[in-house]
């Protein structure tokens, strides 16, 4: 593709899948039912699924509506909308994106590592980790911290990242290509899944559990809150994705319903993921903790090896298992990758494939220090080593932070500064489900209030808590008490590298001139 | 995609605040000198119907033993039930209020004011019949999600795009 054709989606079934799998990573299939779980299974699903309607489409609608009317990637479109403050807006959510990229990737590495652990190693009773303070540890805690205090996760990373740049190298013709295989490999393994979790004794009390609602639960504003930063993250919201994949569209696409679609599949998947991991949980009686890393690595498997059928079970629903997350991780990872190139070349008109091996190189030594083995912490009572701890920090500010200010930025810039009336009628000239002045409320008014009240929540958090982080420092090891400071040095960096690049972008170089009518939803 | 670690200002700190756990459960299982057991009558305990905790040390019936019931433990909104103490054959009745996992915990006393020993279980109590709202709500949350996404394929197919449905 050269760099003056954007390309387009060859279907629009391609288009939804890419979409869906974007959306669909590793956290739809266990952060959700963590989460759940978290907040009280049915007094959480309740709210969470009010927040797809209140938060999730009508944020889904304004990403793709964007993508859709301006026709280009996430920061050009906010430039055109609101000039250089938006472009600089545009920027750094892409700049967050790429720190989020980075350690993502590493994770997909550490996928490949227990994907060939599931060949054998990782259901033995336990794994020698002679690093550590004690000598083994029961499995799967064994085999994986025994992987992280080894150079070889280096690898995997290499070859997930070589991966992402051979599905992004054509852009979204590749991108389709891969995306119709993985999304329905996907589904069948959940699937797959469901039947055996469902299908263990106790099981279906599992599935009662994530549905039944507990009304005074429902009564603390914790649940709510969850319930809604949950839907802004599963769906990709505030990345600027969506907006750059909806740039690949014809005008005339209906974006309404594009929406709509992509939020039900996402969360139709996190329903049959929390299906599968709600039973096993329940059959098994185990205590999940709210993190991703510690459901996919830990408490998931820890099911799996306790599955009858022997050996052979084990082993196929093992590889089941994490084949399916190295799915649904590379059809977001690329959708990540594709963000950001595809902004770079709208605005710099570099070559794709000089564009996509810069990222990728760049990116592969920016995940290796997620990968550093050096065991910082040998009691693992936190993050045991240097690159997890470095990757839990990160992910805390970029993640749970970033995405929400992008959110705000982004619903203050399109309701208060441009006017949202305009995406609106933009977006309703080709749908057939036709958007009310109530959006217009939801977008000025009620999101930006809803989001602001989940960043003060966390900040209060961060202030009554201690800051995320602070809390480890007892417990590294001798040679590595000066890292008690990291969690200030994390945040720091995460800040002045993400807010000077995205200055330096916004302010090198510049776009091309609109064509006349091209903001006024003309084609083009 | 979602997040990693856990939200922001809540509880959680670290990434696998479960390995300290596992650390934590080796340590203390060497210091105690004779192993303690929970045990319970069913094995499957149904919300609201009666059950029978039975705490044991060293294969003897631990007498005085003062068992607690933690339901959903690890969450934000767990609570805990003091289910009572343990009579001379080491059982005490405990009709579970909500079903989910629940840690039963016991604290049995030691002699010669050492401290007393602590030994906890995971169990899954299971509902009493099938929940009406639970259901209720399985199934229309299943019919929006997959019935929109029907809806959506149709009108898909549809749009006046330009683009085939599919290649």
């Amino acid at each position: 593709m050269s760099t003056n054709s954007r390309g387009q989606w060859s279907s629009r079934v391609g288009f939804i899948l890419a979409a869906s799998g974007s959306a669909i990573g590793l956290g739809n299939i266990v952060f959700f039912s963590a989460n759940a779980y978290k907040f009280g299974g049915g007094a959480f699903y309740l709210p969470y699924f009010i927040a797809l309607f209140v938060i999730g489409i009508p944020v889904m609608i304004l990403e793709f509506g964007l993508g859709h009317f301006t026709r280009r990637a996430f920061p050009e479109s906010l430039h055109r909308l609101a000039g250089k403050k938006g472009e600089f807006v545009g920027w750094w959510a892409l700049m967050n994106s790429s720190f989020i990229t980075l350690y993502y990737i590493t994770i997909l590495g550490w996928v490949v590592g227990m994907l060939v652990g599931a060949l054998g190693g990782l259901w033995k009773d336990a794994f020698p980790t002679p690093n550590f303070a004690v000598d083994s540890l029961p499995n799967p805690y064994g085999y994986f911290f025994h992987m992280l205090s080894t150079w070889r996760p280096l690898l995997f990373v290499a070859l997930v990242w070589f991966l992402n740049g051979v599905i992004v190298r054509k852009g979204v013709a590749t991108i389709e290509a891969a995306v119709k295989v993985f999304v329905p490999l996907m589904w069948l393994f959940m699937i797959v899944l469901i039947v055996r979790g469902v299908t263990l004794p106790g099981g279906v009390h599992g599935v009662w559990l994530l549905f039944t609602p507990d009304f005074d639960v429902m009564k603390n504003p914790a649940v709510w809150q969850g319930a809604f930063s949950q839907i802004f993250f599963t769906l990709t919201l505030g990345f600027g994705v969506m907006t750059a994949y909806a740039s690949y569209l014809p005008k005339n696409s209906d974006q309404t319903n594009n929406a709509i679609l992509t939020s039900l599949m996402n969360c139709g998947f996190e329903y049959i993921a929390g299906l599968a991991v709600f039973s096993i949980l329940f059959a098994f009686a185990m205590v999940p903790q709210a993190s991703t890393l510690a459901m996919m690595f830990f408490i998931v498997p820890k099911g799996i090896a306790q599955l009858p059928g022997g050996s052979p079970a084990v082993i196929g629903f093992g590889i089941v298992f994490f084949v399916l997350l190295l799915l649904a991780g590379l059809s977001s990872s690329v959708s990540l990758v594709e963000g950001l190139t595809c902004s770079l070349i709208d605005k710099f008109r570099v070559p794709r494939m000089r564009a996509i091996t810069i990222f990728c190189v760049l990116g592969f030594l920016g995940s290796s220090l997620f990968t550093l083995p050096y065991v910082v912490n040998p009691g693992i009572q936190n993050d045991g080593t240097l690159g997890l701890t470095l990757l839990d920090l990160t992910d805390h500010w970029a993640f749970s932070y970033g995405l929400l200010i992008v959110g705000l930025l982004e619903t203050l810039l399109i309701g208060w500064v441009y006017g949202v009336r305009r995406i609106r009628d933009d977006v309703n000239a080709y749908s057939r489900l036709r958007l009310g002045a109530w959006y217009d409320v939801l977008v000025r008014f009620v999101i930006p209030g809803l989001i602001l009240f989940i960043l003060i929540y966390a900040v209060v958090g961060e202030f009554t808590g201690g800051l995320y982080g602070t809390s480890f420092a007892p417990n590294f090891a001798e040679g590595w008490r000066w890292m008690a400071g990291s969690p200030w040095v994390v945040l720091f960096l995460w800040l002045a590298v993400s807010v000077g690049l995205a200055a330096l972008f916004t302010h090198l170089g510049g776009y091309p001139p609109h064509r006349p009518g091209e903001l006024e939803g003309g084609e083009s | 995609m979602s997040r990693m670690a856990a939200r922001p200002g809540h509880g959680t700190r670290g990434v696998l605040p479960v390995l300290a756990l596992v650390l934590a459960g080796a340590a203390a299982g060497t210091a105690v000198p004779a192993r303690a057991d929970i045990a319970v009558s069913p094995e499957a305990p149904v919300a609201g119907r009666a059950a029978t905790v039975t705490v044991t040390a060293g294969q003897a019936p631990a007498a005085g033993a003062t068992v607690q019931a933690i339901y959903r433990p690890g969450s934000e909104v767990s609570h805990i039930e003091t289910v009572g103490v343990t009579g001379s054959d080491g059982s005490v009745a405990w009709t579970p209020e909500d079903a989910g996992v629940v840690t039963l915990k016991a604290s049995i006393p030691s002699p010669a004011g050492k401290e007393p020993v602590e030994e906890s279980r995971n169990l899954s109590v299971r509902f009493n019949g099938a929940p009406v709202f639970g259901v209720v709500i399985m199934i229309l949350a299943g019919v929006i999600l997959y019935g929109g996404v029907i809806l959506g394929f149709r009108f898909l197919g549809q749009a006046p795009t330009g683009l085939r449905p599919d290649t």
